[in-house]
């Protein structure tokens, strides 16, 4: 009855994986540039020997599939939940030379925060880290805001059949333009636009406005714009957003992570000249009213524990993390045990909440998302009414999200689905984190923090976190960028064949 | 008695003399940033004696003067200090160079009312204990040897892969 990956089968899903890995070695191609260009040899080895290993391990599984066979959705589910694993694992070899962790499992974390644009962290030293190492650590935010098969669609390495299954499985719910590889380039495009922005802005911030030398101001520029538009949360030092103490700068990179937070599909929308778009979509409407709804009751929260002198203070610290959170960014203006010991409960929960909800679906951002609140919500207020209304009336409940659509028990069963499977993993992985000695609050915050692929941290996670706990994380933001679907088809595909092992068959 | 006498009116005598040490006494200690950041909330606004290395960038503030950020046992911690105190410092803590190890008596605030709510220390002396120094890393030879390996590896795979697809 199920559907039995063969040789076959297992070929042609190692060799897109093989391409992948390839393609990370490539990536550090950027890294090695940073290194030669400041002197920093020692990295520039590290990405050697990265490339070198991502070349041999990549074509290694890549050899596999000569035939051009087509790629099926089966296929591509299981392409992308591994090809995400093998390019953390290739991503974190640089990392793990370069001496800021403490082990191979510590910067696999990071590979696979980086990449999932989770932005929670392991590293040590942050502060003493080569230029290149960090290029590195924000490029995977690059390379996993977008998406790793986006990339190589964009680049139309090999994806012949079967790409928009590819496109769909990486966690992208629409099509903008007819074409699934005008599609990818064209997030591509919107990406640079928005980044090449940032980075200008907030280069002129840094060296006109803070003084910092203009090479690195370009370069905090360009990681900061980077990682606040993916919606992912490294920063270069470990005062992450706080060490610039410049509220200027704070809101510059405010506003970029609203961006990231926003539909490609909107932007594209908006690009063709349709702004009104923005305010009709029920994307759009139900982020902006969670945004705000959080930020009132966080200011409620702030104001209650007296903890901040004003309303400028409640906006920069409150608002400042909800923004943060709703958008999936995670980037931090507070030390971790401040939320336990300053801020008061009912930031948390806002902050929680936010991190929850996520940003807008084919976004960079993670969570729920807001789409699928919308059409939850809209499919509750339908039930009320029809249970209200005389039996012979026939109701139908529309949404607006680019077009005109009906709302159908399809659309909101597969949103609800997602919702429940968030749910369920923000609520597992508070309660082993709790099982850990955690307090069950704080748990629960790293937990919805690293699903929701957000990053901000309550202090649970550093180098000295149990090792359950870091894979636990790790395995949460993997799912989670993800959507949940291509690792659950994975972890299936894997007991069908330990099954067959098991009977004999194969 | 008389003994018990005497000591008191010594204490008494000592305390007159030098009361600025009874009361600097409680921030006498030496913290790290990591330690005053995980101060309790009710020392706010105290005088702190913290030490760390100056690291990053100089930034300069809103409303003047700078920001030097301290970092110690992997805590950074913001201190605003004047032009002057800046100018003393040497170097700043990167990749290839240590910062100088400053000691800083200053003001806490946990919600800093002149610098927007920011957790800070306001500097109000500035010692350097020492100057900052360049960093060697040592290169690892091996790194070239198995880049080398895994790009012949993967040249090869790679033609023999062009090869069989050139047959199919």
């Amino acid at each position: 009855m199920w559907i039995r990956l063969r040789l076959a089968d297992l070929k042609v899903i190692l060799h897109f994986v093989g391409l992948f890995v390839i393609g990370i070695g490539l990536a550090m191609l950027v890294p090695l540039c940073t290194a030669i260009a400041f002197g920093e040899w020692d990295a520039a080895l590290d990405y050697f020997m990265g490339f070198g290993l991502a070349l041999a391990i990549g074509m290694g599984l890549a050899l596999g599939r000569t035939r051009g066979e087509k790629v099926t959705h089966a296929h591509a589910l299981v392409i992308t939940a591994l090809g995400w694993l093998a390019a953390s694992f290739i991503a974190a070899v640089p990392l793990a030379l370069s001496g800021n962790y403490a082990s191979y499992l510590d910067a696999l974390f990071d590979a696979v925060s980086g990449l999932t644009t989770s932005g929670l962290t392991v590293v040590t030293d942050l502060d003493h880290m080569a230029l290149a190492h960090n290029m590195w650590r924000h490029l995977t935010h690059l390379i996993g805001g977008q998406g790793i098969i986006v990339a190589a669609l964009s680049l139309a390495v090999g994806l012949r059949g079967g790409a928009f299954s590819l496109y769909l499985a990486e966690g992208r719910d629409e099509r903008i333009l007819p074409n699934v590889l005008y599609t990818a380039r064209f997030i591509w495009f919107v990406t640079a636009v928005y980044v090449s922005l940032g980075t200008l802005v907030l280069w002129g911030v840094n060296s006109l406005h803070l003084g910092m030398a203009p090479d690195r101001g370009l370069l905090h520029a360009f990681w900061i714009s980077v990682a606040a538009y993916d919606t992912g949360g490294f920063g270069p030092q470990s005062m992450n957003a706080m060490y610039y103490h410049s509220y200027l700068f704070e809101f510059v990179g405010v506003l970029l992570m609203l961006a990231g937070t926003l539909n490609f599909n909107l932007h594209a929308q908006v690009w063709r000249g349709d702004r009104r778009e923005l305010w009709r979509n029920i994307e759009t409407r139900v982020l902006a009213l969670n945004m705000f709804l959080l930020s009132v009751l966080a200011a409620v929260g702030l104001v209650a524990t007296r903890y901040l002198p004003g309303g400028f203070e409640i906006v920069r610290k409150g608002v400042y993390h909800v923004i943060s959170a709703n958008s999936g960014t995670g980037h931090q203006t507070l030390y971790p045990g401040q939320w336990t010991t300053d801020t008061g409960g009912i930031l948390i929960v806002a902050v929680m909440l936010a991190m929850a909800a996520g940003g807008a679906v084919s976004s960079t951002a993670g969570g729920i998302k807001a789409l699928r609140i919308g059409l939850i919500v809209k499919s509750v207020i339908h039930q009320v009414k029809q249970s209200i209304a005389p039996r012979s009336a026939v109701l139908k409940a529309r949404y607006h999200h680019i077009e005109e659509k009906f709302l159908t028990p399809e659309v909101t069963g597969a949103a609800t689905t997602v919702a429940i499977l968030y749910t369920v993993t923000f609520i597992t992985g508070g309660l082993i984190g709790a099982a850990y000695g955690y307090a069950p609050m704080m748990a629960m915050f790293e937990s919805i923090s690293a699903t929701a692929n957000v990053g901000l941290s309550a202090g649970i996670t550093g180098v000295t976190m149990p090792t359950g706990l870091k894979i636990v994380y790790m395995v949460q933001m993997w799912a989670g960028r993800l959507e949940f679907i291509a690792v659950l088809t994975l972890v299936a595909h894997v007991l069908l064949s330990l099954g067959v092992r098991r009977k004999g068959s194969l | 008695m008389r003994r018990r006498l005497l000591r008191i009116a010594f204490l008494v005598l000592l305390v007159a003399l030098f009361p600025g040490m009874a009361l600097a006494a409680p921030s006498a200690e030496v913290l790290t940033p990591a330690q005053v950041v995980e101060m309790d909330p009710d020392h706010d606004g105290s005088t702190v004696l913290v030490e760390g290395e100056a690291i990053g960038d100089i930034l300069r503030a809103q409303g003047g003067g700078f920001w030097v950020n301290l970092l110690g046992e992997e805590v950074g911690l913001g201190i605003w200090m004047t032009a002057e105190m800046v100018e003393r410092i040497e170097h700043l803590g990167h990749y290839k160079h240590s910062g100088d190890i400053v000691r800083v008596r200053g003001t806490l605030n946990r919600t800093c009312d002149e610098h927007a709510g920011e957790f800070d220390v306001h500097a109000h002396e500035l010692e350097i204990l020492a100057v900052g120094e360049p960093i060697i890393h040592e290169m690892r030879p091996n790194e070239v040897g198995i880049g080398i390996v895994g790009f012949f590896i993967g040249f090869v795979l790679w033609f023999r892969y062009r090869a069989v697809r050139a047959k199919v």
